[in-house]
Order: structure tokens, then sequence, then C-alpha cells
């Protein structure tokens, strides 16, 4: 979960610096890692979830 | 026209990403005031709404594009399928809601609530899309949009740090 606020923050960084095709690719990253997460979460039977 | 069209999306942009912030921010007051540590999915569905934040910084900075206002929308629907998944969990029979209500409603299905209206607001701005726009640097900026950069950055420090303090680099459990 770290990793995907520390994505976050270095798109950040590199949007202030003016580096779009990068930036637009760590959101993307982060958001298909959010998408895993939740498929994993919901197909495996570990109580990840309360 | 066009000119002014321009500028107010620029500014609507602006005031989501201040509003998703403050969002943020209130789950944070939540968390520190009522003592509630978040979930795994609450914290994939702040990513979710750090997404959409992207998008509306991304057209700040490097201009409005249809192609950024789609990276909101795609940002707004993955947040929106994690806070179901969360309020499916919870309405299932036997279960018990997670957290503290406020205003009578879940913070998940408050953040549900959010992510439709991101997605009903970036479909607006996208029907009265005109191109023209260009990259300004931060300085260029007035200090509406200055403001979603600077409350951005915090809420992405916040969540970095407190995720990085309770959780390292794994899954927080």
């Amino acid at each position: 979960m770290t990793l995907l606020y520390l994505a976050f923050l270095a798109a950040f960084f590199l949007m202030v610096r003016g580096k779009e095709p990068p930036a637009l690719a760590l959101v993307a990253l982060m958001l298909i890692a959010v998408l895993a997460i939740l498929i994993w979460e919901a197909t495996t039977p570990l109580d990840l979830v309360f | 026209m066009d000119n002014r069209l321009v500028w107010l999306s620029r500014q609507l942009n602006a005031f989501a990403a201040i509003v998703v912030s403050l969002v943020l921010m209130g789950g944070f007051g939540v968390q520190i005031l009522l003592h509630e540590e978040p979930c795994p999915l609450c914290l994939l569905q702040r990513a979710g709404m750090l997404g959409v934040i992207s998008a509306a910084l991304l057209n700040l900075r490097f201009g409005l594009n249809p192609r950024r206002y789609a990276v909101g929308l795609i940002a707004a629907l993955i947040g929106a399928s994690v806070s179901i998944r969360q309020i499916l969990l919870h309405i299932a029979p036997g279960s018990e809601p997670f957290g503290s209500p406020v205003m009578g409603l879940s913070l998940y299905t408050w953040a549900f609530i959010v992510f439709v209206s991101c997605m009903f607001g970036v479909s607006v701005l996208l029907l009265f899309h005109r191109s023209g726009d260009r990259a300004r640097s931060l300085l260029e900026m007035n200090r509406f949009e200055q403001t979603a950069f600077a409350l951005a950055f915090l809420v992405g420090l916040g969540n970095f740090g407190w995720t990085l303090v309770h959780c390292g680099l794994g899954l927080c459990e």
C-alpha cells in the first residue's frame, strides 16, 4: 500500500518538473496496482478485509 | 467565449482536486480523532482518490486534454469498484458495518458517493471541453490552482508517512 502512495508522490514531483509521460505512467501504474490488489483480495480466501 | 470556458474548466479542475484532498483530510481527521485505523480496502479507496486528484493536476499543469480526463474517469471507476466491494461485504447478512458512521453513512459509502460525483463532474467537464489550453508552470498558475497542488502534496505525503510507519512496505493487515 505504501508503494501506491510513493508512486503518487513521485508522479507529483514529475508533474511539477514538467515531465508528463513518466508522471502519467506512474499514475497508470498506481491505478493498475489498485485494481490488481482488489481482484486479488476478492478472489483469495485471505481475511484481508474487516 | 472559448477562453472563458477554458478558464472555468481549469478552476473546476482545481476545485475538484481541492475538494477530494479535503475529503482525504477528513478521513485522516476521523482516523486521528476517533482512533480508527483504516482497513486495506480504505487505503485502496484513498489511492483511487489520489488518482482522481492526479488527473486534475495533470490537466492544470499540462493543459486541458480529454486523455487526462479519461485518467480521472478510470481512477474514479476503480475507486468506486473498491467502495462497492466494501459496501457489499458489509451489507451481507450477519455482517456488521465497519467503523463509526459519519452523518449516518459509513466512510466507504461516502467514498462511493465521492467517486460517482467525480465521474459525473468529469463527464460534464468533457461535455464542455474546448481545446486551446497550454502547459503552465506552478508560478504561472493563480493562487487557487497553486492551492490545489499544495493540498494534494500534503495529502499524498500524509498518507505515505502514515502507511510507511504502520504497514512498512507490504500490505496492511
